[in-house]
C-alpha cells in the first residue's frame, strides 16, 4: 500500500536558523507511528512544519501527503486534505463559543471537501456525542474556546475536534504533557477510538507513558532534526530505561 | 454648525424655553468655542479637524422592531411621537436654560431643540428605543429619570448624518437598574451623559461604534450613595477615517460602590480609537472596587490607539485596577484556525467577531444581543473585507 | 471588618503617625564661609555665572538664548501637585564656599570642613581607603553651585574614561560639550530646563570610549548647603559605542524652614550597543510633618539611545523632597534600542510626588519596560504619570508597563495617569496597574510572627518594591532597602 505520508530529506527552520535536517518518515494507512525524543530534538517543529504554519522555512526535501506535496499547501488546504494537529499549547479565543468553532471548523472542513454543510440540530447532536464519550459536559461546549479551561481539558478539547473532524492523519504533539493519569487514559481511550485501516497516526512524545495507552506499530528517536534510530514498541521501553543520552551525544559530535 | 450665532439667530424663533437664557449660554460657550487638543479632556480628539471630514459610512437599519420596542424617534431633531406605556411617563421638552462649565454642554443648552423626558417606574417590559436620524445639524437634550426600583432596557440608536450633540441626564433611584445600549454607525457626534446612582442602583453601558467621522462619547458616572455598580462596555470597529473617543469620568463619592470599565477596539484602515478613562474614589469612600481594561486589536497600518486610563485615589480600603493590551491580530490563533480548516477570511472574521462578543455578551437580553450581533457581523464582513462564517 | 482587625488597621497607622519627620539624619548644616551672589536673575546673572566659570562665547550664548526662551515660558501646571508661586526673583542662583576660590589642585588642597561634610554623609572621597572587599566608587562632589573634587580621575584615564566637573569638562573638552550639551533635553524643552540651561552652575561630565566597560562605578553626590540658594546642575554622560557605564546619584540638604529649589537637567547619550545604568537615591530634605520647608525637586532627566541596540535604564529610589516633579525618559532612536525605567517613590506626611516615565518608540524594534511602586502614606500625594508613544515608522515595538500603588492609612492619595499611544500596526502594549492597601491579614500574620507593626510595614513595603529593588548596584540596594523604612516611619499603619 502506498505511504499516507512521505517525508524524504526534510530540512526547515526558523529565523534562518536550521532545525530539521534530512528528515525522513513515511507512515502507512492504518500505522501509530511515535516520535520520541529529547527536548530541542525539533519534534514540535516537525508538527508546525507539516501543518504549515507562518514563518517555518523548508529549505529542501519533499513532503509528500497522499501523493500531494504539502509544501505549497495553505494550513486551512492540509485541515481539509485530512492533517490534523493536536496542539501542544491549544489556543485560548476569547469571545468565540468552542461550538461556533467546532462547527464553523467542520463545515469549513465539509464544504473545501466538496460535502453538504451539517445542519445545526445534526451539529448539535454530534457534538454532544462526541462530547460526552470523551467525559465533557456539556458546558463545556457553551464556554469560550478553552478560555479558563485546566490543562486536561484543553487537551480533551483537542482530541474532541480530532474526533469531529476525523482526519486521515493524526499529529499528536506532547498531548500527554500536564495530564494526570485519569485524563491521560480519557485521552487515549478517544485516540485509539479512532484507529482506523484508512488512518494514520504521529504520536510526538517526551515520555514513554503515554504509548503504554497508545500502541504505536514503530517507535522512531529523533534527535538534532533527524530520525536516527527505529524500531518497534519495544523501543519505547528501552528509551524509558536508558534514556537519550547516548542520542544526545551522538548528535553533539554529528 | 460652525457659525453657531447666525445657526441661533435662524432657529431661535422655533426654540422654547428662555431665550435670553438661551443667549447667554450661546455667549458663554462661543467665548471658548468648541474644545481644542490644548484642553486634557480633549488631547486625542481634534473636533474641529474631525467636524470637517465627510463621512462616507452606510447605515444599515438595525433591526429593533422584532423586539416589539417603544419608539422615539428623533427626525432632525424633533420627535415624532411620544411613546406610550405602562410604568413609562412622557412629558414635553421643557429647557432650564442653565448654563454649564463647558461649551459642549453650553451649545447643547443654548440650541437643543427637543428632546425625551422620561421618568419610569416598575420594569418596563419593552425596550425603549430612541432613534435619531436625518442628516441636519441638531442638539438633543434627553432627561431620564429612573424612579426606585424601576428597571428599563434604554437604546441610543444613532442614525443620523449630521452632526450632533447630544445630552443625557440620567438619574437612577435608590435599587433602579438600567441598561442603555447605544449603536453610532456614522456622522458626527458629541454625547455627553450625565449619569446619577442612588444607594444599590445599576447601570450597564454598552455602546457600539461601527462608523463615523466623529464619535465622542462622553459618559460621567456619580455615584451619590452606597452600594451602586457602574459596567461601562464600548466597542470600536474602525474603518476609514474613523475616529471613536470614548471619555469617562467615574466618581465614586460613596462607599462600596463598584464599576467595571472594558474598551475593545479593532482599528483598521486608518481609524482611530480612543479610550479616557477617569476613576475617582473620594476620600472616605471605602470599600470601592473599580475595574478599567482597554484592548485593541490593529489591523492596519495607519490605525491608532490611544489610551489613558486613569486611577485618582484618595481612600485607602480600595481594589483598583487597570489594564491596557494593544497589538495586532494574533497570528497563533490565526494558525490554530486554519490548521482547522478554516480560510484567512473566515479565520480572521471569528477572531475579529470573537474580540467584540467580549462586550456583546454583556447585554442580559439574548434576543437583544442577537439583533446587536446581527449588526456586529454585517459590519465585520463589509468593513474587513472578511467572509462571514458559520 | 472585625474588631480585631480595625484595632491592628488603627495601630499601624498611629505607629506611623508617631514618627513625624524627625528621622531625617542628613539635616545638618556646614558652617562655611560662602562667596554668594545677590538674590535674583537677569540676564547679568546669567553673564556672572558664565565670567565666573570662564566659559566661551558659545556657552554664555547659549545660555542667555535659553534665558530668553525662558522669560516667554509658563510654569508648567497639569502635574497633580501644588505648591505657592516661586518667586523666581527672591533665589540665590550662586553660592560656592569660598576655599574654592582658590582653585584646589587636588582633594588634598580641599578645605578640610568640607571633607568632613561628606564623611558625615557617608561618602568616601579619599581613594586610597578602599577597603577590601568593596567596590571602588568613583565619586563626584557638588556642594551648592560648584563641584568640590572628584576621586579616581587618573585611575579612570588610563581607561580612556573622562569623569570630571562639569566646569572642567567645559574648559578641557569643549568639543564633546558642544557636541552633546542640549542634543537630548533642548534648551528651551521646558520651564525648568530653560532655567536650569541659563543658569546653571556645575554638575558632573563622564565620556566612555568606544568599547570600553568603566572599570568602577561612577557618582555624583549632591549638597545643597546654604540657605535661599538654589541648586541648578548639570549631568551629561555619554557612552560611545559599545561601551558601558552604571552611574550613580545621590542627593541631600540641611533640614530649613523654607522650600529651596533644585533644577537639574541630566542628559544620557548612548551610541551603537553601548548601555547606561544610571541610579538615583533622592533623599532631598523632605519638609517636615506639617509640609515645612523641603526641596522643590523640580528635574529633567532623559536618555538617547541614538543609534542600533543602544540600552538605558533607569531606576529612581525617591524618598525626599517636598515636591517632585520628574519624568526620566528614554527616546528609543535606534533600530533594537531597549529602555527602562524602574522606580519607587515613596511619599509621607505632606509630601507630593508626580513622577514617571516617557518612552519614545522612533526605531525598530525597539522596547521597554516600565516598573514604578508608589507607596503614599501620611496625607502625601504620590501619582504616577507616564507616557509610552509607537511611533508611526516604529516597527516591532514593545512594552511592558506596570505601576503599583500601595496606600498607608485614609488621608494620602495615589494617582496613576498613563498615557499609552499606538501609532504603529505592530506594536505590542502591555499596561498593568493597581491600588490597594497593606492588607490587615498580611500586617496580623506578621505580628503573630512577632514582628511589630512598623518592621511589619517595612517587611511588607521591601516586598511591595522587590522587583525594582533588584535593579540597583548591590551596595545601593542595601542602602535604598532601609531608607525605604526610615522614610516610612511614623507613617507605616
Amino acid at each position: 500500500m502506498s505511504a499516507l505520508l512521505n517525508i524524504d530529506n526534510l530540512h526547515a527552520g526558523i529565523d534562518g536558523k536550521p532545525i530539521l535536517n534530512g528528515l525522513s518518515l513515511s507512515i502507512r494507512p492504518g500505522e501509530v507511528h511515535a516520535i520520541m525524543g529529547p527536548n530541542g530534538s525539533g519534534k514540535s517543529t516537525l508538527s508546525y512544519v507539516l501543518s504549515g504554519k507562518d514563518g517555518y522555512e523548508v529549505s529542501g526535501g519533499d513532503m509528500m501527503f497522499e501523493g500531494q506535496s504539502l509544501a505549497d499547501m495553505a494550513p486551512e488546504e492540509r485541515a481539509i486534505a485530512g492533517l490534523f494537529l493536536a496542539f501542544q499549547y491549544p489556543l485560548e479565543i476569547p469571545g468565540v463559543t468552542n461550538m461556533t468553532f467546532l462547527k464553523t471548523s467542520l463545515n469549513a472542513i465539509l464544504r473545501g471537501r466538496g460535502e453538504d454543510e451539517m445542519d445545526a440540530a445534526s451539529f448539535l447532536r454530534l457534538a454532544r456525542e462526541k462530547s460526552r464519550a470523551l467525559g465533557m459536559n456539556d458546558e463545556m461546549l457553551k464556554r469560550q474556546l478553552n478560555v479558563g479551561f485546566s490543562g486536561g481539558e484543553k487537551k480533551r478539547n483537542e482530541i474532541l475536534q480530532m474526533v469531529m473532524l476525523e482526519p486521515k492523519l493524526a499529529i499528536l504533539d506532547e498531548t500527554d504533557s500536564g495530564l494526570d493519569i485519569d485524563a491521560l487514559k480519557t485521552v487515549a481511550e478517544g485516540v485509539n477510538a479512532l484507529r482506523a485501516p484508512d488512518r494514520g497516526m504521529l504520536v510526538i512524545t517526551h515520555y514513554q507513558r503515554l504509548l503504554d495507552f497508545i500502541k504505536p506499530d514503530v517507535v522512531h528517536v529523533m534527535a538534532a532534526g533527524r530520525i536516527v534510530k527505529s524500531g518497534g514498541a519495544e523501543l519505547a521501553l528501552e528509551l524509558e530505561k536508558s534514556g537519550y543520552a547516548e542520542y544526545v551525544g551522538e548528535t553533539v559530535n554529528a | 454648525m460652525l457659525d453657531a450665532q447666525s445657526y441661533f439667530d435662524r432657529i431661535s424663533g422655533d426654540l422654547s424655553g428662555d431665550i435670553a437664557a438661551r443667549a447667554s449660554a450661546l455667549a458663554a460657550a462661543e467665548a471658548v468655542g468648541l474644545p481644542t487638543r490644548r484642553q486634557e479632556a480633549w488631547h486625542y480628539t481634534d473636533v474641529a479637524r474631525l467636524l470637517g471630514k465627510p463621512t462616507d459610512d452606510t447605515i444599515e437599519g438595525v433591526d429593533f422592531a422584532a423586539l416589539n420596542p417603544l419608539m422615539a424617534v428623533f427626525d432632525n431633531g424633533r420627535l415624532e411621537a411620544a411613546p406610550n406605556a405602562q410604568g413609562l411617563t412622557v412629558s414635553p421638552f421643557q429647557h432650564d436654560g442653565a448654563t454649564a462649565n463647558n461649551a459642549v454642554l453650553n451649545y447643547n443648552a443654548a440650541l437643543a431643540q427637543d428632546g425625551l423626558v422620561a421618568e419610569l417606574s416598575g420594569a418596563l417590559a419593552q425596550p425603549l428605543v430612541v432613534t435619531t436620524q436625518g442628516d441636519e445639524s441638531v442638539h438633543l437634550h434627553h432627561k431620564i429619570i429612573l424612579a426606585p426600583d424601576a428597571k428599563a432596557v434604554l437604546v441610543d440608536n444613532h442614525m443620523s448624518q449630521g452632526y450632533t450633540n447630544a445630552r443625557f441626564d440620567i438619574a437612577l433611584g435608590a435599587g433602579a437598574e438600567l441598561t442603555l445600549i447605544r449603536v453610532q454607525q456614522a456622522g458626527h457626534q458629541i454625547g455627553t451623559s450625565q449619569i446619577k446612582l442612588s444607594e444599590n442602583a445599576q447601570v450597564k453601558t454598552i455602546a457600539l461604534v461601527t462608523g463615523g467621522a466623529l464619535a465622542r462619547h462622553e459618559a460621567n458616572v456619580e455615584f451619590t450613595a452606597r452600594g451602586g455598580h457602574a459596567e461601562l462596555h464600548s466597542a470600536v470597529l474602525g474603518r476609514g477615517e474613523n475616529h471613536a473617543d470614548f471619555t469617562y469620568v467615574i466618581d465614586h463619592k460613596a462607599a462600596e460602590t463598584t464599576s467595571n470599565t472594558s474598551a475593545y477596539n479593532v482599528l483598521d484602515a486608518a481609524s482611530r480609537g480612543v479610550f479616557q478613562g477617569k476613576v475617582i474614589v473620594r476620600k472616605d469612600a471605602q470599600h470601592v472596587d473599580a475595574q478599567m481594561q482597554t484592548r485593541a486589536m490593529m489591523l492596519s497600518e495607519g490605525a491608532e490607539m490611544d489610551a489613558k486610563p486613569e486611577l485618582e485615589i484618595y481612600a485607602d480600603d480600595v481594589a483598583c485596577a487597570h489594564g491596557s493590551a494593544i497589538g495586532e491580530l494574533d497570528r497563533d490563533a490565526l494558525f490554530f484556525l486554519r490548521s482547522r480548516g478554516l480560510d484567512e477570511g473566515s479565520a480572521r472574521y471569528l477572531l475579529v467577531a470573537g474580540f467584540i462578543e467580549q462586550v456583546l455578551s454583556h447585554i442580559d437580553d439574548e434576543a437583544m444581543a442577537d439583533t446587536l450581533r446581527a449588526l456586529i457581523a454585517q459590519k465585520i464582513s463589509a468593513q474587513f473585507s472578511v467572509e462571514g462564517a458559520a | 471588618m472585625s474588631e480585631a482587625k480595625a484595632s491592628i488597621d488603627k495601630d499601624t497607622v498611629d505607629q506611623v503617625a508617631k514618627f513625624g519627620g524627625e528621622h531625617y539624619k542628613y539635616g545638618f548644616t556646614t558652617e562655611i564661609d560662602v562667596d554668594k551672589i545677590p538674590n535674583g536673575l537677569s540676564e547679568d546673572i546669567v553673564r556672572f555665572i558664565s565670567a565666573k566659570k570662564e566659559e566661551p562665547q558659545w556657552l554664555l550664548d547659549w545660555r542667555l538664548d535659553a534665558y530668553e526662551r525662558w522669560k516667554t515660558m509658563d510654569e508648567p501646571d497639569w502635574a497633580h501637585v501644588d505648591y505657592p508661586k516661586i518667586n523666581y526673583q527672591d533665589l540665590c542662583y550662586y553660592a560656592a564656599p569660598k576655599s574654592m576660590e582658590a582653585g584646589p589642585k587636588s582633594l588634598d588642597e580641599v578645605d578640610p570642613q568640607l571633607l568632613e561634610t561628606y564623611s558625615k554623609l557617608g561618602i568616601p572621597l579619599q581613594e586610597q581607603e578602599v577597603l577590601a572587599g568593596v567596590k571602588k566608587i568613583a565619586v563626584d562632589a557638588v556642594f551648592d553651585s560648584v563641584s568640590v573634587g572628584t576621586t579616581f580621575r587618573e585611575e579612570l584615564a588610563k581607561d580612556g574614561v573622562i569623569f570630571c566637573s562639569f566646569s572642567e569638562a567645559v574648559q578641557e573638552h569643549p568639543e564633546l560639550v558642544k557636541k552633546y550639551l542640549g542634543s537630548v533635553v533642548p534648551k528651551s524643552d521646558n520651564y525648568f530646563a530653560a532655567l536650569n540651561s541659563a543658569v546653571f552652575s556645575d554638575g558632573s561630565f563622564c565620556y566612555i570610549p568606544p568599547g570600553v566597560k568603566c572599570p568602577m562605578e561612577l557618582s555624583t553626590y549632591f549638597r545643597i548647603n546654604e540657605a535661599n540658594t538654589g541648586q541648578f546642575e548639570r549631568t551629561l554622560v555619554i557612552a560611545d559605542k559599545g561601551a558601558y557605564v552604571s552611574y550613580l546619584e545621590g542627593c541631600t540638604a540641611p533640614m530649613r524652614d523654607e522650600n529651596q529649589l533644585h533644577a537639574a537637567v541630566v542628559e544620557l547619550v548612548a551610541l551603537e550597543d553601548a548601555e547606561i545604568k544610571y541610579s538615583t537615591v533622592q533623599n532631598w530634605y523632605p519638609g517636615d510633618e506639617n509640609g515645612k520647608g523641603g526641596i522643590y525637586n523640580f528635574v529633567t532627566k532623559r536618555g538617547d539611545c541614538r543609534e542600533a541596540r543602544a540600552r538605558i535604564s533607569w531606576t529612581q529610589v525617591e524618598t525626599g523632597s517636598a515636591v517632585t516633579w520628574k519624568y526620566p525618559s528614554c527616546i528609543l532612536r535606534g533600530d533594537d534600542s531597549v529602555g527602562e525605567f524602574y522606580s519607587i517613590a515613596i511619599s509621607n506626611n505632606m509630601q507630593q510626588v508626580d513622577s514617571g516615565t516617557k518612552m519614545l518608540h522612533l526605531g525598530k524594534n525597539t522596547s521597554s519596560r516600565i516598573i514604578s511602586k508608589g507607596i503614599s502614606a501620611g496625607r502625601s500625594s504620590n501619582a504616577y504619570r507616564g507616557q509610552v508613544n509607537v511611533h508611526p515608522k516604529a516597527a516591532g515595538a514593545r512594552n511592558f508597563t506596570q505601576c503599583d500603588s500601595l496606600l498607608i492609612g485614609d488621608k494620602c492619595a495615589a494617582h496613576t495617569v498613563p498615557y499609552i499611544e499606538a501609532k504603529n500596526l505592530s506594536a505590542v502594549l502591555e499596561h498593568e496597574a493597581t491600588t490597594s492597601k497593606i492588607s490587615d491579614d498580611q500586617l496580623f500574620f506578621c505580628q503573630q510572627r512577632g514582628l511589630d507593626p512598623e518592621e511589619a510595614v517595612a517587611l511588607i513595603v521591601n516586598g511591595f518594591c522587590r522587583d525594582v529593588l533588584q535593579h540597583l548596584p548591590m551596595e545601593f540596594a542595601v542602602e535604598a532597602q532601609k531608607l525605604v523604612g526610615i522614610s516610612l516611619e511614623g507613617s507605616v499603619g
